[in-house]
């Protein structure tokens, strides 16, 4: 069976995702993120993510031909649970172990 | 490839815009002089107004570029910016801050007029404008967005590098 192809994105956070509140982050980010791009088009991109690596930073992994579509809908929220927030796409790549080792602005 | 951006004072605190990747985030109105159409010191500077005849009068007295505020195609302002050889700069705020028809329908403008201009040979910039740390973009942010304007990659990339360094610089 094929695998979908997947994109790893690196994102930093302006306000900390702290440890007992990460779950309610996560969930929230993906309902913000499908409001940002449609039920459908959420469903193909299938935003999940898949590491915290930082107070402040984390990889989510997006299906790969929905990645564009992702990093804008990630540019227009604003806001997670009343709070203000900026979510910055450092970096992206197609395993987590080549994110981590790829310098930013790729 | 080093990215430039342009935002106001307010969003500029700390060292995030390293951590973005960005070489240099200028200040609009201290790194870099902002004035309105119709008052003294355009020269250098950026010039923010409304498509019109205002603007068209401006843009002839050499600022380094100009922000047309309501996204209009006006014909005539376009015609001097491309004579004069000036920077046609499209900040990102105003799409970021409004939401659904209205951020829809800025999206359409902002796009219709980037379109016409680089058919035009017009050198486009794209800034992000943000005023607080939150509007920020990293430049693949800023990528993206162009891209959402139906700017070429390869342009977008260009302008946010190239473009941006000459517009700040």
């Amino acid at each position: 069976m094929m695998r979908d192809k997947r994109r790893y994105i690196s994102i930093l956070s302006s306000r900390p995702v702290a440890e007992p509140d990460r779950k309610r982050f996560e969930s929230e980010l993906y309902s913000a993120m499908m409001q940002q791009l449609g039920e459908s088009e959420y469903f193909k991109a299938n935003p999940k993510i898949a590491k915290f690596t930082g107070k402040d930073t984390f990889v989510l992994k997006v299906a790969l031909d929905r990645y564009e579509h992702s990093i804008v809908a990630l540019t227009f929220i604003k806001s997670i649970s009343g709070k203000p927030i900026g979510l910055y796409t450092l970096k992206s790549s197609g395993t987590i172990r080549a994110l981590e080792k790829r310098p930013a602005t790729r | 490839m080093q990215f430039y951006d342009l935002a106001h004072p307010t969003a500029l605190h700390g060292y995030l815009w390293k951590q973005l990747g960005f070489k240099r985030i200028a200040a609009a109105g201290t790194d870099v002089k902002t004035s309105l159409p119709g008052t003294r010191g355009i020269e250098g500077s950026i010039c923010v107004g409304p498509a019109g005849e205002p603007l068209n009068a401006a843009a002839k007295q050499s600022p380094r570029a100009i922000i047309i505020s309501d996204s209009r195609i006006d014909r005539k302002l376009l015609d001097t910016v491309k004579a004069r050889n000036l920077i046609l700069c499209i900040p990102f705020d105003r799409i970021l801050s409004s939401q659904g028809l209205r951020r829809s329908s800025t999206i359409y403008l902002t796009s219709r007029l980037a379109k016409y201009a680089i058919k035009r040979g017009i050198r486009v910039s794209f800034v992000s404008m943000a005023g607080s740390e939150e509007a920020l973009c990293s430049p693949v942010q800023l990528v993206e967005l162009a891209k959402l304007l139906g700017v070429k990659e390869e342009y977008a990339r260009n302008s946010v590098s190239v473009t941006n360094a000459e517009l700040i610089e």
